[in-house]
């Protein structure tokens, strides 16, 4: 396992002794990611009109493709939590997928995670990372804003992603990664499957993401509690299927290390299913799952 | 080959006002039957009957800020159908819709179930008034639709 994910508990861009304060700050606007987004929507609002049978087949694939390999297994499981391990290629395959989701860039996504994730664990935190404020403003912030915080925690990204060429290539042209496969549906299918192709899917994932992430932190089934955090997940089970077994985040909260989410009957895990299969051709390995993982002191069943 | 669907000034005021009408009473039909699951069953009068008194100008300035000048780019793109009248409204009023009924009833968004089921009646909603509204503002005698 890379020297960075060494906890598998760990929030690894953030120490332990890094300070901060996780209450005092305010949301900004974010005008690139919030241009970018309402450039999403006004597409996904002319989508209807454009509608064929074809291009939803389209949306669907490409949102499948995006969110499963992309986002939940190479964004999620592998880059930031470093619950397996993978050759190079695919390595930067999946990242490329998981920029294609059109949230932000490898970079970014680690650094907003963690802080999500460090904060959820601070006795208290910003409403902003809680997702305790209203829904509308709870929506804005997420999709057009940012978290200032008046004294942020010392952010290290892992020098093996933040040096990588080719990520950080990712990081400054993640709104641009959409232009050749805008292109290329363009040039496919016209209008009908660009915009459910490329906007409908930025739309739907990057919403759908919000929405699964604020239930996540408000409602829903419990399996654990981590005593020590502040903010504690709940399960959302009918989105497990779109969200690739992401959705199952109570258990996620329990062992953020684990490749394995879905951890009982029952529970719907595309991104592991497909973890297994990478294993079994050999292009993963070092799988870590709740069974491989040391214990967990602070975890109490719920 | 048959002429396309026309309209005067006329036309667009009526379809104006009973798009405005019918998304009124749409509008309080929806507060009767959300009422009768949320509440006492004895309020849902009461709340229909504030939504058919209170409706009618968040309509008019809908439609007259949003829907007239969508609905003119759509006639210069010669979209004049009733059923690009239906998606149009279902595109436009449920975002408006949504905004007002979980700004007055913030819990549904915590329950995806409720919250689907809403946008949903929303774009109903809105179709069915789009749909009115392009079926009243165009003449189609002599057309194919």
């Amino acid at each position: 396992m890379s020297a960075h994910h060494d906890d598998p508990y760990a929030v690894h861009s953030i120490a332990p002794d890094a300070g901060g304060d996780a209450v005092a700050g305010r949301v900004v606007w974010a005008p690139a990611a919030s241009l970018w987004q309402g450039a999403m929507l006004a597409g996904t609002l002319a989508a209807p009109f454009f509608f064929s049978w074809s291009a939803l087949a389209v949306f669907i694939a490409l949102t499948g493709a995006t969110l499963l390999v992309g986002h939940s297994v190479g964004f999620h499981r592998r880059l930031i939590h470093g619950s397996f391990e993978s050759p190079r290629w695919l390595d930067y395959l999946m990242m490329w997928l998981g920029t294609l989701v059109g949230m932000s860039g490898p970079l970014a996504m680690i650094a907003a995670h963690d802080l999500r994730d460090w904060g959820q664990r601070q006795a208290a935190c910003h409403p902003y990372l809680s997702n305790r404020a209203g829904f509308w403003t709870d929506y804005v912030w997420n999709l057009h804003g940012r978290l200032e915080l008046d004294r942020p925690p010392r952010q290290i990204l892992p020098p093996r992603v933040a040096d990588d060429r080719f990520y950080r290539f990712l990081e400054r042209t993640w709104m641009l990664q959409q232009a050749p496969v805008a292109l290329a549906l363009f040039a496919l299918g016209g209008w009908s499957w660009l915009l459910w192709g490329v906007a409908a899917r930025v739309c739907v994932s990057v919403t759908g993401h919000w929405y699964v992430g604020r239930l996540a932190h408000r409602t829903g089934p419990q399996s654990w509690l981590v005593e020590t955090s502040g903010v504690q997940a709940h399960d959302v089970p009918w989105a497990a299927i779109p969200t690739m077994g992401e959705a199952w985040h109570n258990n996620h909260h329990a062992w953020p290390g684990s490749a394995r989410i879905g951890l009982y009957p029952g529970q719907a895990d595309f991104g592991f299913a497909l973890i297994r299969l990478l294993e079994r051709l050999g292009l993963a390995w070092n799988v870590r799952t709740p069974e491989t993982l040391p214990e967990r002191p602070e975890l109490a069943r719920a | 080959m048959s002429a396309r669907p026309r309209t005067n000034g006329g036309q667009v005021v009526a379809a104006l006002i009973v798009g405005t009408s019918v998304g009124t009473v749409l509008v309080a039909g929806w507060l009767f039957v959300a009422a009768l699951f949320a509440g006492p069953p004895e309020f849902a009068p009461v709340v229909a009957l504030g939504g058919f008194m209170y409706a009618p100008l968040p309509w008019i300035v809908g439609l007259l800020l949003v829907g007239l000048p969508v609905g003119a780019i759509l006639h210069l793109c010669g979209a004049r159908s009733r059923w690009t009248g239906a998606a149009t409204g279902a595109v436009l009023s449920t975002p408006a819709l949504s905004i007002c009924t979980l700004t007055l009833a913030p819990t549904i968004a915590d329950d995806a179930f409720r919250l689907a089921a809403v946008l949903a009646s929303h774009a109903l909603v809105g179709a069915v008034v789009g749909w009115v509204v392009a079926h009243i503002a165009y003449d189609r005698k002599g057309t194919s639709e």
